[in-house]
């Protein structure tokens, strides 16, 4: 073997996957497609002959400028992982014409370190975790190759020659194999220890919000309606979200043909003029996110009256969280809710929302779902004449619509004269009857209203074409226009079950949008008046060879993120023998709550996490070195040896026999 | 002129562990990830967290274990000459099933820290021995003293490098550096072999004494003077001129202490002149004001004979000595300013090639004893 050409031959791989596992974690996709067919052809070109390397002056020029763009990067977007990301891969290109010596093959073994690192800081999907894990494997093999050749430049470095013996490298490759296979089974055992016994549910974003990576696309969810406007509603499959729903007893819920309403959004503030639905933090109740929580211990933390009746549980990704202050998705009616940092809630748990920090976001949200109707107070309680001014839509067209559709029911529009019941009984007719009279027409490409018209009129009265936000505005119109309460809900229907992972896979085209209808003091039921025919169409999941594929390789997805990506404390003291619960009594559960104690009156965080990190360094040292000698004695002297070596450690073979 | 090689020595063996700039700069990046690991609960940064430390183990133990039987000797060294590679031979050996990888080979001088790598081998395999070529260059003229030899490992990753120092100590002749004057540079060769011819026909077979000088290995046991080195305790030689086949003597002029590159100049030339000599038929000897660097009239111009090695080991200071003692008698080579061989006209006097730029510059530095 060759050891130089091989080395050679071993950087192209090394850089590919660093730069491919970049591609995957969210880049540009321009400067991926910039980078890799350079690298390419500057291996090509730095092969063998180095005097095929790029001149120096031109590879300085390139350097100069690459750290020109991102210092400029850096001051106008500020210092984020993805500009870090961006400086290496070019310097990473930029070095792969320039490679000369072992120390250049060095420089590009480490830039495509840093690469890899900045990839899996944007992106723990699938994609990047099986890159990374394949780069360690090749990046760490190509660094023994590397340490041959920079010992036989050492030696060539003084002496203006090469020793003959050095390159020839007979039996070489056996060689590296058998290290190979030692240094896997020193190394693998290590690097599973470390990863189960460092401290989960600390730290925090202590040092900012950087590193939490994302595992897919980008939510894309919009908190607000902005109707009258044209357009094509997005049908993209990619998974955004993540949903794994469970009853009180542990219990799999799901199946493909039961949907579940995730909230986002509560939209209960409707300007005519504009056309637009907005949330509680710019309606004019004047809402506000008064309720906040941190939970660095991993509890359940009550957002709502009697936290402790709940009936089921959802346990749930979201993959990539785009910015700060993202929506917690949860069903209605949310009691409460397990989530590692800081997050908000409106009072009845309306909306949740997470504090500083984006990427992947895991949570657990327990929910009273049962149905509150079968319990409605037969007696009306007054909303108050402020009350029913804010719920008011003013549109005596629509007012009058409603009129009559609820009277034919018997059921009165004034207000006075209804019950709770009769409201949950008028809304369930109103929502019925875009559907049940076949007048209304869904459709994802929606035309304009004409100028002046007010749009939700627009859609009830004329055109009765649209898409999912104008039914859903449609009947909470109709609702306010006769004194019902009611609210626009935007989320998620979960409509995907993965039977073999028994989860739902929620994509961006599952975005929707709904009413929840008031039908009993701090009671709300949910309404759908989106036809259920082309609710099934727009949502059901296809059925094509691909689409099959797709979801083969979503459900091995899911198992890399559930089990992997979201390895936590409690899924560790499960390991470990425990059951993940608070009574939970194992070594490091212990350890963790004693510092916990130690620490808690000072800047805990830090301290803690410190601490423990310190703790976990040393127990991984004691047990890697332990595990380590005893393989290494086992592989250098076999297992006579070994046996020999106990005995004399334990003193029954004397030192010298 | 051979060099020593201490055989008779102890062989002490040092093993030890040496951190580099690589060894913190991987810290750096581990505690990085770590950092990030906690911050963020990143589990991928957990694996690579895990990854980190577990190559700095296996990094420390691999190229601990892999160097723990390997042994390494060294063949006698030759001489050489400034700047040109000395050929250095080893066995080296691994007693253990464990192949050890990129060994480099390292010598350390006396008075040194820092080794200069020799030679390297990409793979040693397990339960065998392999003979290793390594080249040093040195750049100044003298005798070199090597105190340890030296095999180290930084492999796999080369994050800790693992050392066994051995006490293995020799001495390398490093002659002035090799010019090759320009012909018709030596006229009093001519003269030498013209006054060999009357002093042939004169007195046949005759030897002239001139003086003592210290007893160096391969002198002639006849040649000792025993009264005197009965009264010095030091066993010194009778030094003859053979007045009957041609011979020069290379005299080192007094040199400006202040201009040491003068001096290493004229050592060149006189090497470049005996050579030409030899070349020529005619003996040379060297004439200085200590005896143990007198050379009778030889024809012996190697690297390791005892003339170069006069040579390498002469300063300005045996030069002056010689100028204040006495004036040379038969044919004499006159190097230095205003001599036979000026350097300050090195240029008229040789072709330059690949020597090294200093000397060409003139700003080389004098020789070195051990």
């Amino acid at each position: 073997m060759n050891v130089r050409a091989h080395l050679h031959r071993l950087l192209l791989p090394v850089a590919l996957i660093a730069e491919l596992a970049y591609a995957f974690s969210g880049a540009d996709p321009i400067l991926p497609l910039l980078v890799i067919p350079v690298t390419v052809v500057g291996w090509w070109m730095t092969g063998p002959q180095p005097e095929r390397a790029a001149p120096r002056i031109v590879v300085n020029l390139l350097l100069a400028v690459i750290c020109l763009f991102s210092v400029w990067r850096f001051l106008s977007a500020s210092l984020n992982v993805t500009v870090f990301a961006d400086f290496v891969a070019l310097l990473l290109t930029t070095k792969m014409l320039d490679r000369r010596r072992a120390r250049d093959a060095a420089q590009v073994i480490t830039l495509s370190i840093f690469l890899v690192i900045g990839a899996i800081l944007s992106s723990n999907s699938i994609e990047v975790g099986l890159l990374m894990l394949l780069f360690i494997f090749v990046c760490g093999y190509t660094f023994m190759v590397f340490q041959i050749v920079a010992a036989s430049e050492a030696a060539g470095e003084v002496s203006g020659t090469t020793p003959d013996t050095v390159m020839s490298g007979v039996g070489t490759r056996r060689g590296l194999r058998s290290l190979v296979g030692l240094s896997l089974a020193i190394g693998l055992p290590i690097t599973i220890t470390v990863f189960i016994v460092m401290p989960r549910q600390i730290g925090n974003d202590s040092f900012g919000a950087w590193g939490n990576a994302s595992v897919g696309s980008v939510t894309g969810f919009n908190d607000e309606i902005q109707l009258g406007r044209s357009g094509l509603i997005s049908d993209s499959a990619e998974p955004v979200l993540d949903l794994r729903v469970t009853d009180a007893s542990g219990e799999v819920l799901g199946s493909v043909n039961r949907r579940f309403y995730l909230r986002g959004a509560v939209l209960d503030s409707y300007n005519a003029e504009t056309g637009r639905w907005s949330g509680v933090e710019r309606g004019r109740r004047g809402s506000s996110y008064t309720r906040g929580g941190v939970n660095s211990r991993g509890d359940f933390i009550g957002v709502n009256q009697w936290p402790n009746d709940w009936d089921i549980e959802q346990a749930i990704t979201i993959r990539n969280a785009a910015d700060s202050g993202s929506h917690l998705f949860a069903l209605w009616k949310p009691k409460q809710i397990k989530y590692d940092g800081r997050f908000v809630y409106t009072r009845e748990g309306t909306e949740m929302r997470i504090g500083e920090r984006s990427g992947r976001v895991d949570y657990i949200v327990r929910s009273k779902v049962s149905d509150p109707a079968a319990s409605l107070p037969e007696n009306s309680i007054e909303i108050t004449a402020e009350q029913r001014q804010e719920i008011e839509f003013d549109s005596e067209p629509l007012k009058q619509r409603a009129s009559q559709l609820i009277a034919a029911s018997g059921i009165s529009p004034d207000p006075a004269q209804r019950s709770w019941a009769d409201d949950a009984e008028a809304a369930g007719l109103l929502a019925a009857s875009f559907s049940r009279s076949g007048q209304y027409t869904y459709t994802m490409e929606q035309t304009a209203p004409p100028s002046r018209a007010e749009p939700v009129e627009w859609f009830v009265l004329d055109s009765k074409e649209g898409h999912c936000e104008y039914f859903a505005s449609g009947l909470a119109a109709l609702c306010r226009s006769i004194g019902i309460n009611a609210r626009v809900i935007t989320g998620f229907v979960a409509a995907d079950f993965h039977e073999s992972s028994g989860h739902y896979v929620v994509r961006a085209s599952n975005a929707h949008a709904w009413v929840e209808v008031q039908v009993g003091p701090e009671l709300w039921r949910t309404f759908d008046p989106t036809p259920s025919a082309d609710l099934n169409r727009v949502h059901e999941p296809k059925k094509t060879l691909i689409a099959n594929i797709q979801r083969f390789f979503e459900s091995v997805e899911f198992a890399w993120i559930s089990t992997v990506v979201g390895f936590d404390a409690g899924s560790r003291a499960v390991l470990l023998g425990g059951d993940g619960s608070e009574d939970d009594d194992h070594l490091l559960t212990t350890v963790e709550r004693t510092i916990e104690r130690a620490t808690s009156r000072g800047p805990r965080v830090v301290f803690s996490a410190a601490i423990r990190g310190v703790i976990a360094f040393l127990v991984v040292v004691v047990l890697g070195m332990t595990l380590v000698g005893a393989g290494a004695t086992l592989a250098l002297a076999g297992w006579r040896g070994a046996i020999a070596t106990i005995l004399t450690l334990i003193g029954l073979r004397p030192r010298d026999a | 002129m051979t060099a020593v090689p201490a055989a008779s020595q102890p062989m002490s063996v040092d093993r030890r562990y040496q951190a580099n700039a690589g060894a913190f700069l991987y810290t750096a990046i581990t505690v990085f990830v770590a950092i990030g690991a906690i911050n963020s609960q990143n589990n991928l940064l957990f694996i690579a967290l895990g990854v980190a430390v577990s190559a700095m183990v296996v990094s420390g133990l691999i190229s601990g274990a892999a160097l723990v039987a390997v042994s390494i000797r060294r063949d006698p060294i030759g001489a050489t000459r400034v700047d040109e590679p000395i050929s250095l031979r080893y066995t080296i050996e691994n007693r253990r099933r464990l192949p050890a990888f990129g060994l480099v080979i390292a010598e350390r001088f006396a008075g040194e820290k820092k080794p200069r790598n020799a030679g390297a081998v990409a793979m040693l395999p397990g339960r065998q021995a392999l003979r290793a070529t390594g080249a040093i260059a040195i750049p100044q003229r003298g005798v070199h003293r090597i105190e340890e030899l030296q095999v180290a490992s930084g492999f796999p990753f080369g994050l800790l490098k693992k050392l066994i120092a051995v006490e293995s100590a020799a001495e390398i002749v490093v002659g002035p550096r090799r010019v090759t004057l320009r012909p018709g540079k030596l006229p009093r060769l001519r003269g030498a072999a013209r006054v060999a011819q009357s002093e042939a026909s004169a007195s046949p077979g005759h030897e002239e004494f001139i003086g003592l000088r210290d007893y160096v290995p391969g002198d002639s046991a006849r040649l000792v003077a025993w009264r005197p080195t009965a009264r010095l305790e030091s066993m010194v030689v009778r030094q003859l001129v053979a007045t009957s086949p041609p011979s020069v003597t290379l005299s080192i002029l007094p040199h400006d202490p202040a201009k040491p590159w003068l001096f290493e100049r004229s050592v060149a030339l006189a090497a470049a002149a005996a050579d030409a000599a030899v070349k020529a038929g005619v003996a040379v000897g060297v004439q200085s004001g200590v005896p143990s660097l007198n050379i009778s009239p030889t024809h012996d111009v190697s690297d390791g004979g005892l003339l170069l090695r006069s040579l390498a080991v002469m300063t300005p200071e045996h030069a002056a000595t010689l100028s204040a003692s006495r004036k040379p008698r038969a044919v004499t080579l006159s190097i230095g300013p205003g001599g036979d061989l000026d350097p300050a006209r090195l240029d008229q006097l040789i072709e330059f090639g690949a020597e090294a730029p200093e000397f060409q510059a003139g700003v080389e530095t004098g020789a070195r004893t051990a």
